[in-house]
């Protein structure tokens, strides 16, 4: 049975056309954040302080952590792609489980920030009481509207990261052609997630020390 | 090898500028810090996207798409910012 699926008439173009209609979708995805993030900047334009303020509530040290791990969970995904076009498959499965259990981390480390963030009564939303206390109310209530939309989104995709990661890893019984382009395709959606999360760090935690 | 070896001198490099980054939000530049968080951040993604997304030796296609992706970002932060701080 050929590895190739019609209409394409080999391999090579077959894995191009993956390659392109994943940065598509990509591109689409970074037109999602990047509303936001403009969102964000003119709320923080008209609330200067408040944000100043609200990102000193964050944990600069967890946030500084998380960073750390999204980037060394790239590289092992990125490797993961050298191994499954090796055609060492048992070497890319332990890498790419080893991405997963980054990316579970990181998600773990977060909920750690957010208990502590909703413990401290710093979620604006859903009818949660606000309590805080210091100067600019207001503004701070707006960073954290953002801090929680901007960070929610972001996990809903390491959730889906992690998910399609865990289903290249264990789909054993595909071809060693088809692997490849999966794990291709996968590692090039985690780089995305990680990007993201390259800007999200200095807009949520470093905004004022 | 040399690909491993590579990536992970990309790695080292991202790490490295993490700390540059952690390290510059406790010197008080003003609206030099943002600055500085941007093109930091700019960095990061280049080399993510460079390196790890190969977009440096892979086809040409993948860097139409990022191109466009630009551009619309590009035409989307102008129209908005021009509205808004020019009001």
């Amino acid at each position: 049975m050929s590895a190739v699926t019609t209409p394409f008439s080999s391999q090579r173009r077959e894995s191009a056309a993956d390659r392109l209609g994943i940065w598509i979708f990509l591109g689409s995805e970074s037109l999602l954040f990047a509303g936001l993030m403009l969102a964000y900047a003119l709320t923080r334009r008209h609330y200067l302080q408040g944000f100043a303020m609200g990102s000193r509530e964050t944990s600069f040290i967890l946030g500084t952590i998380n960073t750390g791990v999204l980037l060394t969970s790239s590289l092992l995904v990125a490797l993961a792609e050298l191994r499954s076009e090796a055609e060492r498959r048992p070497a890319s499965r332990i890498l790419l489980l080893a991405t997963a259990g980054l990316g579970v981390l990181f998600l773990a480390i977060k909920s750690v920030e957010y208990v502590d963030e909703i413990e401290r009564g710093l979620l604006p939303l859903f009818d949660q009481p606000f309590r805080y206390a210091g100067p600019d109310r207001q503004g701070v209530a707006a960073f954290f509207r953002f801090y929680f939309m901007l960070t929610g989104l972001h996990a809903v995709h390491l959730v889906a990261g992690i998910a399609l990661v865990l289903w290249t890893a264990f789909s054993a019984r595909t071809s060693i052609v088809r692997n490849r382009r999966r794990v291709a395709a996968t590692a090039l959606y985690w780089h995305f997630v990680d990007i993201v999360w390259v800007f999200l760090y200095p807009l949520l935690y470093l905004v004022s020390r | 090898m040399t690909e491993v070896r590579s990536y992970i001198r990309t790695w080292a490099a991202l790490m490295a500028l993490l700390c540059l980054t952690a390290a510059s939000a406790f010197v008080p530049l003003g609206w030099g810090n943002l600055a500085v968080n941007l093109v930091i951040a700019v960095a990061k993604t280049a080399l993510i996207g460079l390196v790890f997304m190969r977009l440096v030796r892979g086809q040409a296609l993948p860097r139409l798409a990022v191109a466009v992706a630009a551009l619309w970002i590009g035409i989307f932060f102008t129209l908005v910012l021009a509205d808004y701080l020019s009001r």
